[in-house]
């Protein structure tokens, strides 16, 4: 019965706009609250039996629709809008602080936040850390993004841990999974590519305006994911102690193995980056193909420990 | 929800409301008509059923003593914490607001449309659309995201079955805080069990987190003085803890780039070549060389010895 439940709680919230706008019309408090007159009219239908202890015509609220306008009466109780639930609050505060993070300082935005605190359980907001980076390049890609200009970015790329540069036209900026990404035209490679803004060195903006296909739409960016000419698939098999991996990457699939080993499956960007997740893993982890990224591990492995020697 | 359900909820908000003083589960029973028909029985499970509800939808049923004896309990939503404070928000603070919620990239919008809807009136203003280039996923789809910053915020115990490296187990734990790294949530809490302070991932709580005592007005723990959430989550594990050992890693000009921006408890001092030098405070030695593995070429533990040695036998582990 979820339907009635979002009724009700739709029903605790559009009770006190109406009594404040006591008069508004169908069409206002219908599009307010994004339903139709049929619903609205089966919202108002819910208040029918609805008052004071003793139930009697002097206590129940009176709800109706006099032609085209909304009225409720006899709930002056319900003037009063309810105080932000933490979750509601949460979410305004987190996407404020992701707001903050690209716009830099905006004395409206640090008002609305102050506010925000107010109207949650004091103190709620000071023990919670919505941590985001807001690394400087942040600043110039928003403001490229905004006049629609081209970039020139020096990359450290953690695929394979090398630096290029590159022109860009920028489309959009991602939050996922606590990192910042700008998604655009990398005319280096004449196609879409996706960047890490904290692996971005340094980013000037060009002089060119930025294309931006007609038909972009950010929306389609479910998840970002990584394109790279060196793209592959390796299957590894992981200890108990190390199943952390599973949480923190996507996976192709998965299979439970003895004493709680785990085979996995996963696509990697690149070598370089794949190679140094098995060295932090060490003996807790174990490739099983390719062969080839085997021998890369090996060989990596024996250099490195020819300086601790 | 039957429609019904919807009165009794609807009824029982209206008397909590309003009364001046408590009312006891036995004038609820009598007096509100969608419990009259039920036994007692049936009449308190369907009452603590709906105060639950109510409290999850962020309404506040307080138990308190009907009288100054003590004798005698009864039930109200205070209004003080019903009601949104008046706010009175700048046309510029809410056009913020409506900007902060269409960012935000989730499953389900609704908490911060709900939002909007409490704090504002009147139509969204016309730079609500703007930023169109701009998307967060903050991972707000996180389970139980809400209770938990509910008993961090009133400071309340909870009990959540908990999935670690070894096992399931029920945790009971006072929540000291809350926080998101890399798209995961964290409570942060004392583990009542063994009285360590450490932090649980919400997506590893197998079911729901519960306050351990729901209907107890108050805060039911103190946060010890020095406890600071950024204090406790800036530094990795492996240099939390008792009695450091401390270590001197040597990083790569292109590393050094990278560990500056990404472990900003570090202080690196650079050379002349460009390469950077920092010590490290080490108390989990295993933690520690897997860390510094991780950067591959691009760092060396120069001193002491044990742990050069301890990252030899890692890596002969590996091509062995």
């Amino acid at each position: 019965m979820a339907e009635l439940e979002d009724r009700f709680r739709r029903l605790l919230l559009l009770v006190p706009y109406v009594l404040r706008n006591n008069g508004a019309t169908v069409e206002e408090v219908c599009e307010r609250f994004a339903i139709t007159r049929t619903e609205l009219v089966a919202d108002l239908n819910l208040l029918f039996m609805c008052g004071l202890p003793g139930y009697g015509p002097g206590d129940l609220i009176e709800a109706y629709i006099d032609g085209d306008q909304v009225w409720i009466r006899m709930a002056d109780y319900f003037s009063r809008p309810m105080r932000l639930t933490p979750a509601e609050g949460l979410m305004l505060y987190a996407g404020g602080q992701a707001l903050a993070a690209v716009s830099g300082p905006d004395p409206a935005l640090e008002r609305a936040m102050e506010h925000l605190s107010n109207a949650l359980t004091p103190g709620a907001l000071e023990r919670v850390s919505v941590g985001l980076e807001a690394p400087e390049e942040l600043t110039v890609v928003k403001q490229a993004l905004e006049d629609r200009r081209r970039l020139h970015l020096v990359y450290q790329s953690q695929s394979k841990d090398e630096v290029t540069e590159r022109d860009v036209d920028p489309w959009a900026l991602l939050l996922s999974d606590g990192r910042w990404y700008l998604l655009g035209y990398c005319h280096r490679v004449t196609d879409e590519r996706i960047f890490r803004v904290d692996r971005i060195r340094s980013v000037v903006q060009l002089d060119e305006t930025a294309h931006i296909p007609d038909d972009f739409d950010l929306s389609q960016y479910e998840s970002v994911y990584f394109e790279s000419d060196e793209a592959m698939t390796v299957t590894l098999d992981i200890a108990p102690r190390a199943n952390w991996v599973c949480d923190y990457y996507p996976l192709l699939s998965q299979e439970p193995l003895e004493d709680g080993w785990i085979r996995i499956r996963l696509k990697a960007g690149g070598m370089a980056w794949l190679e140094r997740l098995l060295l932090r893993l060490g003996p807790e982890a174990r490739v099983i193909e390719p062969e080839s990224l085997r021998q890369r591990l090996k060989a990596t492995a024996r250099s490195l420990a020819r300086r601790y020697v | 929800m039957a429609v019904r359900k919807s009165e009794r909820l609807l009824n029982l908000i209206v008397m909590l409301l309003e009364t001046s003083q408590p009312v006891t589960a036995e004038q609820i029973h009598r007096t509100i008509p969608g419990y009259g028909q039920d036994s007692w029985d049936t009449f308190k499970r369907m009452f603590e059923r709906d105060k639950e509800e109510l409290r999850e939808m962020g309404i506040p049923v307080e138990l308190s003593s009907v009288d100054a004896w003590d004798t005698e309990h009864g039930y109200r939503i205070p209004k003080d914490r019903y009601y949104l404070p008046e706010l009175n928000l700048a046309p510029d603070e809410v056009a913020a607001l409506w900007l902060a919620a269409g960012l935000l990239r989730m499953s389900d919008p609704g908490p911060a449309r709900s939002a909007l809807m409490k704090l504002t009136e009147g139509a969204p203003p016309k730079t609500a659309g703007n930023l169109s280039w701009l998307t967060a996923d903050l991972g707000l789809a996180a389970p139980n995201l809400s209770v938990a910053l509910e008993s961090v915020a009133a400071k309340k115990k909870v009990t959540f079955p908990y999935r670690s490296k070894e096992a399931t187990r029920t945790r009971s734990v006072d929540p000291y805080g809350l926080m998101q790294r890399r798209g995961k949530w964290y409570l942060i809490g004392q583990d009542l069990s063994n009285d360590q302070i450490r932090s649980f991932r919400l997506d590893r709580v197998e079911g729901a987190i519960r306050l351990t005592h729901p209907s107890r007005p108050g805060p039911e723990f103190e946060i010890p003085d020095g406890f600071t959430l950024h204090g406790y989550m800036e530094r990795p594990p492996f240099v939390q803890g008792a009695v450091p050992d401390r270590a001197t890693v040597r990083f790569d000009q292109s590393t050094a780039w990278w560990v500056e921006r990404s472990s900003p408890w570090l202080r690196l001092e650079r050379n002349e070549d460009m390469s950077a030098t920092a010590a490290v405070e080490v108390t989990d030695d295993s933690g520690f060389i897997s860390w510094l593995l991780g950067f591959g070429e691009g760092a060396e533990v120069l001193e002491p010895q044990r742990l050069r040695d301890l990252a030899r036998l890692r890596l002969e582990e590996i091509f062995g």
